[in-house]
């Protein structure tokens, strides 16, 4: 088997063209010329001249724009061999006009960056003596040619009675790509306007979320409906004020500035710590001396300046963070007894990693409410003994802003144990007993 | 017994590699020098860029933990990694010049590995970035039809690494992942 050059490329890019070659061609080997302190072609050894084919970054080699000069020195270091030409620049000219190149001699540019799909396929053209014979006996076919996204070549295997697994791995995601396959350039506008690929769009598995009452659309009268012990708590009396206040609010305590919260953004800004908040906000006499003031965004934006100046950045918290902690004070001393069912959906999970008064629990319930709106009362029911738990995990997230109240007609029934998964079972339960 | 395969996944400085150490029961290598069935198919010649951790389960099972950069050039490493794999778990640097972006590139990159697994986001470097980075990552997620699992995280805490890796865990098989506890 022949050998192939690798010139000017960085040692982990080599080594990933090493490896996809590797899987292909097992008796392949490489010789590099590295990347040197200049953008230039460097000096060719002796093993490097005996080199069948080559890689060339083009811009490490100097050669970034096709002129006259770096076509004559490109065509001379080749000497005639193929070789894939790796180049940074739409617009560098490689990719016009056919090089005046051997009867044999394939080379492909392929633009960076690039899929390892479309550099198999161009290093297909190169090596595969198949492809080489053919491009021969088809004289006219063109000689300067830009690898498909997703050629077919690319996806030729051989032919073996059982395939490795990283191979299997390979034909499936090549062939779950393949609907995928959009012209490069179309993906990458799409990218630069910030949409999602076709391929993003069309995923099946994308269902449509089911519009949901949100803290500031509604949820807090559902929440108390079902459960009305929640509407003597004096936090949940300052809630319903908070929110009744508008987009943002400032609270006042005894007449001093305890924080200022903006609810339609999400921030809460302070310069309290939190035992001091619990201290004023969950009790019935605290509760009594605060004042709220209600502010536009921008009247909130210019006291949080005010008030904190150059700390400001430091103040602002997020409010589902803040308003969990707060409300989470309430529930080792509160029973709750549901008064029908709440549906939920997250919109998002909570911060977990920086909440004190967390669970695996709601590790576990956050995750089957973030993939589709879950039945409280059938979560319930999924874990016996742990009610309250499930209860309090609703309440939390619906008053953090982090859970929705959905129809009850989306929410997924749930699931029960299918005895086909027990392995997997006990792996996971196996690999979250060593994480918590 | 089972190897199943975690990978870890982001900017460079986002904290994959202290994240695979706070996770594993072995010092983190390369591949250079992992001499594992497991990598040595992964690695021919030459260091390909890679960090390398195991779990071991008490009932035997294995988790090996990947680190990688990433690029689209070694995407073929997720093609291979895709086997048994539990999914993604993104670092993203909340003081970024867009985490928003950064993340869209990685998923679209990724996508395919995404969904056939499942994906979790750590935002690091939290206290440097603003309050409203978590929230924008999420509506992101959403937007592009993922379940929004993102928190922010300290790859130095297993705490926090453990958290990441149980909330992908439950976001696979939420229910019959069996309960905790």
């Amino acid at each position: 088997m022949s050998d192939v050059l690798l010139v000017g490329l960085s040692d982990p890019e080599a080594g990933a063209i090493e490896v996809l070659m590797g899987r292909r061609w097992p008796n392949l080997k490489t010789h590099r010329l590295a990347r040197g302190p200049r953008l230039e072609l460097p000096e060719q050894d002796r093993s490097a001249r005996n080199c069948t084919s080559c890689v060339i970054d083009l811009l490490s080699a100097g050669m970034r724009m096709r002129t006259p000069e770096t076509e004559a020195a490109l065509m001379q270091f080749l000497a005639a061999r193929p070789a894939i030409l790796l180049s940074r620049d739409p617009d560098s000219g490689w990719t016009g006009q056919p090089l005046p190149s051997g009867p044999a001699q394939q080379i492909v540019v392929v633009k960076t960056p690039y899929s390892s799909a479309q550099l198999l396929a161009g290093l297909v053209q190169i090596l595969d003596p198949e492809h080489l014979s053919a491009a021969v006996k088809h004289d006219a076919s063109p000689r300067v040619s830009t690898p498909p996204p997703h050629s077919a070549a690319a996806q030729t295997t051989p032919e073996t009675p059982l395939l490795p697994a990283w191979r299997r791995a390979l034909e499936l995601a090549e062939r779950l790509n393949q609907p995928a396959a959009v012209p490069a350039e179309s993906a990458a506008t799409a990218r630069s306007n910030g949409a999602a690929a076709p391929a993003l769009a069309a995923r099946p598995s994308a269902k449509p979320a089911p519009r949901g009452i949100g803290l500031r659309t509604g949820a807090v009268p559902v929440l108390l409906r079902v459960f009305p012990e929640l509407r003597t708590q004096p936090l949940m009396i300052l809630g319903e004020r908070i929110l009744a206040a508008g987009d943002a609010v400032m609270l006042l305590f005894s007449n001093s500035v305890a924080f200022v919260a903006c609810v339609q953004q999400g921030w809460v800004a302070t310069g309290l710590r939190l035992p001091m908040l619990l201290k004023m906000l969950v009790t019935s006499t605290g509760v009594d001396q605060v004042t709220l003031q209600s502010l536009s965004n921008a009247e909130a934006e210019r006291v949080v300046r005010e008030r904190f100046g150059d700390l400001e950045h430091r103040m602002r918290l997020p409010l589902d963070t803040l308003t969990w902690e707060l409300v989470a004070t309430w529930f080792p001393a509160l029973k709750l007894h549901p008064h029908g069912d709440l549906h939920l959906r997250l919109k998002r999970l909570p911060n977990f990693t920086r909440l004190g008064a967390v669970g695996p629990l709601d590790v576990q319930l956050a995750a089957a409410c973030a993939r589709a709106p879950q039945s409280m009362a059938a979560l319930a029911r999924q874990f016996p003994g742990r009610e309250q738990e499930v209860y309090r995990f609703a309440v939390l997230t619906l008053l953090s802003g982090a859970a929705q109240v959905t129809p009850e007609d989306s929410a997924l029934p749930a699931a029960a144990p299918l005895p086909s998964d027990a392995q997997r079972r006990g792996f996971f339960k196996s690999l979250l007993d060593r994480l918590f | 017994m089972a190897v199943y395969k975690l990978v870890f996944a982001g900017p460079v400085g986002a904290g994959k590699t202290t994240a695979v150490q706070a996770l594993s029961d072995i010092e983190v290598v390369s591949t250079e020098s992992v001499a594992t069935d497991e990598t040595r198919r992964l690695k021919r010649t030459t260091t390909v860029a890679m960090d390398y951790g195991v779990m071991r389960l008490d009932n035997g099972d294995q988790v090996h933990l990947y680190g990688t950069p990433g690029q689209k050039r070694f995407d073929f490493m997720w093609e291979i990694l895709a086997e048994n794999a539990l999914g993604l778990v993104l670092l993203l640097k909340g003081d970024a010049a867009d985490p928003v972006a950064d993340l869209r590139t990685y998923v679209n990159e990724f996508r395919s590995f995404i969904d056939q697994t499942g994906l979790v986001v750590g935002i690091t470097h939290a206290e440097a970035a603003g309050w409203q980075v978590r929230q924008q990552v999420a509506r992101e997620m959403q937007s592009l039809g993922l379940p929004s699992a993102v928190m922010e995280a300290d790859p130095r805490s297993r705490a926090h690494m453990a958290t990441l890796v149980g909330t992908l865990i439950h976001g696979l098989d939420p229910v019959r992942a069996g309960a905790p506890g």
